[in-house]
């Protein structure tokens, strides 16, 4: 039986085009294996293209939910349908049925850990009879390393994480910090609290990294905190009071004189004295790659967050206002609320900190809420996220009441909030297909229709072909940042060995990488390759944000996605010999057993008796070709990848 | 209700595919104005009414310098080692390494008197290509992503915008005005390549096969635009893959002549692969070039780069002129800023924003002229400045977009082509 899958997964791909192998010499030993002669001892060609095998895999450790939290958070999920329900009956609409299991299954996958379920999975949990199920689901996708990824990906897009800000500024520890929080299930006012007020190198506190990715714009960065993290736009008001809300330049000006004084580089008399020339001169020269790291080395140390107790902000040169005079010194003051009065330079940033990231900042509980219901359902309560003003209400008003006292109550944990929302009926009900009308407001009968974003289409293809995707991650920079760190009293010399080092470095790093590529695509989830992907990459063709400005992926489809779902290496991949669904549909030896696997892996739910019938069909269709017998075979698989339906999350 | 009857679902789909050709665009959003074409402007099947339809754009990234290409003084002891030669123009001297650019001056405007205000290159990069200062909060689309907004599209298959070897987005206008990337200019367009076996019958059959599975899904998705979107998608990706213009991408397909004339050269490959897609009415076609960034041993470095930009330009007009295409089609030289006259220690240039030139032809632009001018090193500007905005609106102007009319972001903020610069008159 064994052999025989393998035969037959050779000649699958063949069939396909793929042609990972001779055609003529895997036909003959196809022939001499169906003949039943005896084999002989020759080994079967080496394909040409291989999925990666030999990649070092690591366990990911995520905080599991608590089981005793569970009956509040059923009692919680109760009060939300309550109030969606209330809101339903106000305006005479009823709520959508409850989905499938099939619906279901694929559904929370999806949203909780960003991949569709395998079809072992999904059968699993079809056949599981426990009247529980769904919450067990839900419970189990929250301690998944899954979890951590798809989570991570959202906060990427929002945070805009990159590896590298420019070339004097490395910038990777940050978005690994960000993962790192999110796979120990920090508290959110904890994480904000400390990027707001970290200082140093990005290595030593990787939290600088929100500041620091602004490096050189402080007041851009001001705006970008703000509408992180209080969903309120005050950009604006950088240059003039803001025409559609109620910010004055003036105000924006006294919020961001508490970060005035920050500085993006050590300063030059107090940081490390060497220089490039020292540098130059203690390698063999300009076009040595010593020379060149080590400059790079340098700068890379200089970078970081640093606060300057001394300096101040002052209104800018052009300020046209009367409340200020330009070059005027910035008395810092917060937008709303109260702040304490007095304080030292050196607290400006801890006083602003502790006015967003508190709880009786009430846009900063609500932002958070909206953003994790919005990545629920699909619609925030309210839209645009990151748009709040005085006068903007909530679809359902109680109801954002109530999810903002949940997350106090909760202490800004978001894996047990989120719990919450998918213990919800509201959650579990059939998704709204038809378009938003945006002049009404969304009474929430169920999820919205979703395209997956690209980072869903990229896992669940991920899902399709490697077996441990999970436990494929990106290898730390531990090595590689204990290289490059260096202090006062580090030498020209010794930056130029570091340099040397650096390069051994670099060479084992690639060829660890290149075990992971397949046909020069690296197979790790999305959340473990490098950020932002480059232009052209298939996670930049779906949408995937190039991490300039906040939230910025989109999930629109274009032409060069379709050509890549049509031609593209990576729709390919799942159909090599050893990937999974080859290998699951290989198993079976009943026609009809395959058609459900195939269904079962690509869309997750069972066929129709129609689809069946046509899908059947097609592979009986083929089997008679000499040549070509499994064409059928990779045909209703390319076709159920094609389908929209594969796209979307109902 | 689903009776899937092969060779009716066959007929079906190639019925959908073929004649869904009304409402035509690249991308699809959510939005269903998404769909209609913009400004009304009128399809054409390429070709040229007289006025202007097409930009191609040689963005010379690094900074490349004025001094050792059009700007070249030779009485200053800045101007080292690279040699000055006339041109057709009388008493216009260009570098030497021009010397096919020289012999065609009379065809091209050149201005010397550029001038922005940053010397960072990705900074300076994004405001010759956006008009605007790279803001962590909004990102404003390229030249391509506009002139397709303003003007629509011309060839009904093939892609609006394209962009080798890298540039901007289409910034808040959404997917739909992003210009296609092409990495490579000899490998064409990514993922048109079918395999060998997957004839045209047998694709349709997989097609055939999807819309049978995808039939319960789309029948619940009627009123979901975002869903039923992907139809014209589908029949534009299949149109391209099918398209005689699909052949536009493959410069192999060119004469020996023609490719040795153009030299075969990344910048070569990437100017005769935008000409190919400009004749097929393609409207906007940036080629990335670099880099320029010589702040050691420039006179070797120089002459190599710019002797390749020279060849390149050189034939690109001399094609498009002799094609009737050179009306119909801008040319811009541009780059990031300029380089600082005094030679450093390196025997390099380092960066100088505040004087650099450019190189702009056909497309309306009155050819045979030197506009502004900078001082005796070439370092300040003496007449006649141009600003990055100034010189995007000109390039606005000879594409006949009105370089004042605004636009808005999805925030409410107001936008305009040439962010408040001023066409230069003196070159229409």
């Amino acid at each position: 039986m064994l052999r025989h899958a393998a035969f037959l997964t050779v000649t699958l791909t063949t069939a396909l085009g793929l042609l990972t192998v001779d055609v003529q010499t895997s036909l003959a030993q196809a022939r001499k294996k169906t003949s039943r002669v005896p084999a002989k001892k020759k080994a079967p060609p080496k394909p040409k293209t291989l999925l990666p095998t030999d990649v070092k895999s690591t366990q990911v450790e995520v905080a599991p939910v608590s089981p005793t939290q569970r009956d509040r958070a059923v009692a919680s999920a109760a009060k939300i349908d309550a109030l969606i329900a209330a809101g339903l009956r106000k305006n005479g609409a009823s709520p959508n049925e409850l989905t499938t299991d099939e619906q279901f299954v694929r559904r929370t996958y999806l949203d909780i850990t960003g991949t569709i379920p395998t079809g072992d999975q999904t059968l699993a949990f079809i056949r599981n009879t426990h009247p529980k199920k769904r919450l067990a689901l839900v419970d189990s996708l929250l301690g998944k390393p899954g979890y951590a990824s798809h989570f991570y990906n959202y906060w990427a897009d929002v945070l805009r994480v990159v590896d590298k800000v420019n070339n004097n500024t490395y910038l990777r520890p940050y978005g690994d910090w960000v993962k790192d929080c999110l796979r120990e299930n920090r508290p959110w006012n904890e994480m904000v609290h400390e990027m707001i007020t970290a200082e140093g190198k990005v290595w030593e506190t990787p939290a600088v990294g929100f500041v620091l990715r602004d490096s050189g714009m402080p007041l851009d960065n001001l705006n970008n905190m703000v509408r992180t993290f209080l969903g309120t736009r005050i950009g604006c008001a950088q240059c003039h009071d803001h025409p559609f809300d109620r910010w004055t330049q003036k105000e924006f000006y006294q919020l961001a004189g508490f970060v005035g004084g920050t500085q993006y580089r050590i300063d030059r008399p107090r940081g490390y004295k060497v220089n490039d020339k020292q540098i130059e001169a203690a390698s063999p020269g300009v076009k040595s790659q010593e020379y060149r790291n080590g400059r790079n080395i340098l700068r890379y140390n200089r970078a970081g967050i640093f606060v300057n107790a001394k300096a101040n902000l002052k209104f800018p040169p052009d300020y046209a206002y009367d409340d200020a005079k330009p070059g005027e010194l910035v008395k810092p003051a917060v937008l709303f609320g109260s702040a304490p009065r007095s304080f030292k330079p050196a607290e400006r940033r801890k006083i602003l900190a502790d006015w967003i990231a508190s709880y009786d900042n009430d846009r900063f509980a609500k932002t958070l809420a909206n953003r994790l219901w919005k990545r629920a359902l699909g619609v925030g309560l309210i839209e645009p996220v990151d748009d709040i003003q005085d006068d903007t209400e909530a679809f359902n008003p109680e109801l954002m009441e109530f999810l903002i006292a949940e997350m106090h109550r909760l202490n800004f944990d978001m894996k047990e909030f989120q719990r919450i929302l998918y213990y919800t009926k509201t959650y579990q009900r059939q998704a709204h297909f038809d378009d938003l009308d945006p002049e009404e407001p969304y009474l929430f009968p169920g999820p919205t229709l979703r395209r997956m974003t690209a980072e869903q289409v990229w896992d669940s293809l991920l899902t399709l072909t490697l077996k441990k995707p999970d436990a494929m991650t990106r290898p730390s920079d531990d090595a590689y940042t204990s290289i490059i760190d260096i202090n006062d009293k580090t030498t020209p010399q010794q930056i130029v060995n570091k340099g040397k080092q650096l390069q051994a470095w670099r060479k084992e790093d690639g060829a660890a990488r290149r075990k992971r590529l397949y046909k020069g695509v690296e197979l790790l989830r999305a959340s473990e390759l490098p950020q932002p992907l480059p232009d052209g990459h298939f996670l930049r063709q779906f949408g995937q944000s190039d991490r300039d400005v906040t939230l910025d992926s989109h999930t629109d489809g274009t032409v060069p996605q379709l050509l890549t779902m049509f031609n593209g290496p990576v729709t390919h991949m799942m159909l090599e010999p050893g990937s999974v669904i080859v290998d699951e549909v290989m198993d079976k030896r009943a026609l009809d057993d395959r058609v459900d696997v195939m269904f079962l892996s690509i869309l997750n739910r069972r066929a129709t008796s129609d689809e069946r019938n046509y899908a059947m069909r097609e592979l009986r269709r083929t089997m008679k070709d000499k040549k070509f017998p499994l064409a059928g075979h990779g045909n209703v698989l390319w076709a159920l990848l094609n389908t929209r339906e594969f796209l979307f999350i109902q | 209700m689903f009776s899937f009857d092969p060779s009716q679902l066959d007929s079906l789909t190639r019925r959908d595919l073929m004649h869904r050709a009304a409402r035509y665009c690249f991308g699809v959003s959510a939005l269903p104005f998404a769909f209609q074409t913009a400004s009304g402007a009128p399809a054409r099947t390429g070709g040229s009414d007289g006025k202007t339809q097409h930009l191609i754009y040689l963005f010379m990234t690094g900074a490349m310098s004025q001094l050792d290409t059009f700007d070249p003084k030779p009485k200053s002891e800045v101007q080292g080692q690279t040699g000055v030669i006339k041109s057709k123009l009388p008493g216009v001297q260009l570098s030497e390494h021009l010397s096919g650019i020289a012999s065609i001056a009379d065809q091209v405007a050149i201005i010397r008197s550029l001038n922005t205000t940053t010397a960072a290159h990705a900074q300076a990069r994004y405001l010759m290509r956006t008009s605007y200062r790279p803001l962590a909060t909004t990102k404003h689309p390229g030249l391509g992503s506009w002139l397709q907004k303003m003007k629509g599209r011309i060839n009904k298959e093939l892609p609006p915008s394209v962009q080798i070897g890298g540039g901007v987005g289409p910034g808040y206008l959404g997917a739909q005005y992003a210009p296609v990337p092409i990495g490579d200019p000899a490998k064409g367009l990514q993922n048109t390549q079918s395999p060998a076996y997957l004839t045209d019958q047998a694709f349709d059959k997989r097609m055939a096969l999807a819309n049978a599975f995808d039939s319960s899904f789309r029948t619940k998705a009627t009123k979901n635009s975002k869903v039923n979107g992907y139809d014209d998608l589908y029949s534009d990706a299949i149109r391209l893959l099918r398209s005689e213009g699909l052949e536009a991408f493959d410069i192999t397909k060119e004469a020996d002549n023609q490719k040795s004339a153009y030299g075969e050269t990344r910048l070569g490959r990437g100017a005769l692969l935008a000409r190919r897609l400009v004749e097929r009415g393609v409207r906007y076609v940036e080629v990335s070039f670099g880099s320029w960034d010589h702040h050691r041993d420039i006179f070797t470095n120089v002459s190599e780069k710019a002797q390749e930009l020279d060849k390149v330009v050189t034939a690109l007009v001399k094609d498009l002129k002799s094609r009737g295409l050179l009306d119909s089609t801008l040319v811009v030289v541009g780059t990031e800023f300029g380089r600082k006259p005094k030679i450093n220690q390196n025997v390099g240039r380092d960066h100088h924003p505040a004087a650099f030139s450019s190189l702009i032809a056909g497309g309306g632009i009155k050819g045979g002229q030197v506009y502004g001018k900078s001082d005796e090193d070439a370092f300040y500007v003496e007449d006649d400045g141009v600003s990055v905005e100034d010189f995007n609106a000109t390039i606005a102007q000879a594409l006949n977009i009105p370089h004042d009319e605004e636009i808005y972001s999805p925030d409410g903020r107001p936008f305009t082509i040439g962010n408040g610069g001023t066409p230069i008159a003196k070159l229409f």
